[in-house]
């Protein structure tokens, strides 16, 4: 009896557990009031310009780099490729919704026929591979500069990442995601939450820490230390790197999972990519 | 708590440190390594230092320096069951480090 009451305790125990874990809008609430307690001088919104919020000399100095955005080539290369006929006759347009302007805001989402997350940049190469073309590298070239006119197209959208509660894999997903980013890595053993959250605002060499809100908000980004437009994903991949931990592949499911937790943590801000950083 | 981590990581390394046995060759050594590797790959929580040690390590034996290369490779491995030894303990407490208040 005491045996069964215990068994008992502990099933409750491990129900509980999972049901406290898996709450994404508790969990982004919660860090909204945990930013919003240690910078209470900065509006929701301005996460949407990661360490620009903080940073008053390094905001000027972008603002000025703004006026001649560096991105600029990328979108309009990327709305030469978007517009190119596959050798089907078909395009871009036909893939996605709305003929694919104005969208960004509907990814990542997760797909149940797939049982896995889709990410923009995923669906691109869905496409290409739907009307018989090659899939596109995902670090550089084309398919990034198709995700920035993408991008440009969808400024302004509130990001609204949804996970379906009828469907225990797409919080799980979420789970796998959240998990990655609370878990020290690499031979430094730094979670991104150690960077991106209790240090947030913070320096670190030459930069300050941009916040895990609105991390999400303005991909792909040129940055000056790339010369060269870039995915959230190989932002990802250098964050590993400079804490020694090998990089997953750019696309891979766990880093999928990565931006389904992140984007769902942006939740409420608007879109504003592509962007440039230092 | 990092403390503790740290402390253990570093416990762990000195008794890894010594296990090496000099009486076994650059094969067994660099086999040894790639196995810790391989676990700490499938786990997600490679660490680049691994990578770089092994390639050192080959480059060693390249040259015909057997006992650099030994070295190199049994650090490989305790740098990637350092990394095993990250990713279990991860995945035991990562919820305590969850901002949720
Ligand atoms: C050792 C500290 C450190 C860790 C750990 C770290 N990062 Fe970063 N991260 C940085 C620095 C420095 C920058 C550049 C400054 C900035 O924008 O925050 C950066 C930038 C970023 C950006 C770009 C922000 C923007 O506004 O464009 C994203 C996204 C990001 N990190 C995500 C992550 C993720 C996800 C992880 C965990 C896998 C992680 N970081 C781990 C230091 C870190």
């Amino acid at each position: 009896m005491i045996r069964i009451k215990y068994m008992l305790v502990i099933a409750c125990g491990i129900l509980f557990a999972d049901f406290a874990h898996a709450d994404p809008e508790a969990d982004r609430q919660a860090l909204v009031n945990y930013y919003q307690n240690r910078f209470p001088n900065v509006e929701l919104q301005e996460y949407a310009n990661g360490l620009y919020a903080f940073d008053e000399n390094a905001r000027e100095q972008w603002l000025e780099m703004e006026d001649f955005p560096p991105y600029e080539i990328a979108i309009e290369e990327g709305e030469e490729y978007f517009n190119t006929p596959f050798a089907n006759g078909k395009g871009y347009a036909d893939c996605f919704e709305s003929g694919g302007i104005g969208i960004r805001q509907n990814y990542p989402h997760f797909n149940a026929a797939l049982g896995e997350v889709v990410t923009l940049e995923l669906a691109i190469n869905q496409c290409r591979k739907a009307n018989a073309e090659e899939a596109l590298p995902y670090l550089e070239g084309e398919l990034v500069a198709i995700s920035a006119y993408m991008s440009f197209t969808s400024r302004g959208n509130m990001i609204d990442v949804q996970i379906q509660d009828d469907d225990p894999r797409a919080l799980a997903a979420y789970e796998a995601g959240k998990q990655f980013y609370y878990s020290r890595r690499g031979q430094l053993n730094f979670a991104c939450s150690n960077c991106h959250a209790q240090s947030a605002g913070s320096s670190l060499r030459a930069d300050r820490l941009s916040a895990t809100l609105g991390q999400a908000t303005h991909w792909p980004v040129y940055r000056s230390k790339w010369g060269d437009v870039g995915t959230l994903h190989k932002r990802f991949r250098e964050c590993n790197e400079q804490v020694r931990a090998r990089p997953l592949e750019a696309q891979s499911k766990e880093f999928r999972n990565l931006e389904y937790f992140l984007s769902y943590m942006s939740n409420g801000l608007e879109l504003n990519g592509p962007a440039s950083r230092r | 708590m990092r403390k503790a981590i740290l402390l253990a990581l570093a416990s762990i390394l000195a008794a890894c440190g010594g296990e090496i046995q000099s009486d076994s060759g650059y094969e067994d050594a660099h086999a040894a390594a790639v196995t810790a590797m391989d676990i700490a790959t499938e786990k997600g929580h490679a660490w680049t230092t691994s990578d770089q040690l092994i390639e050192d390590a080959a480059k060693a034996a390249a040259e015909g320096d057997e006992t650099l290369a030994i070295l190199l490779a049994d650090e490989a491995r305790v740098h990637a069951e350092l990394a095993v030894v990250q990713a279990d303990n991860e995945a035991a407490t990562w919820h305590d480090r969850v901002i949720s208040e």
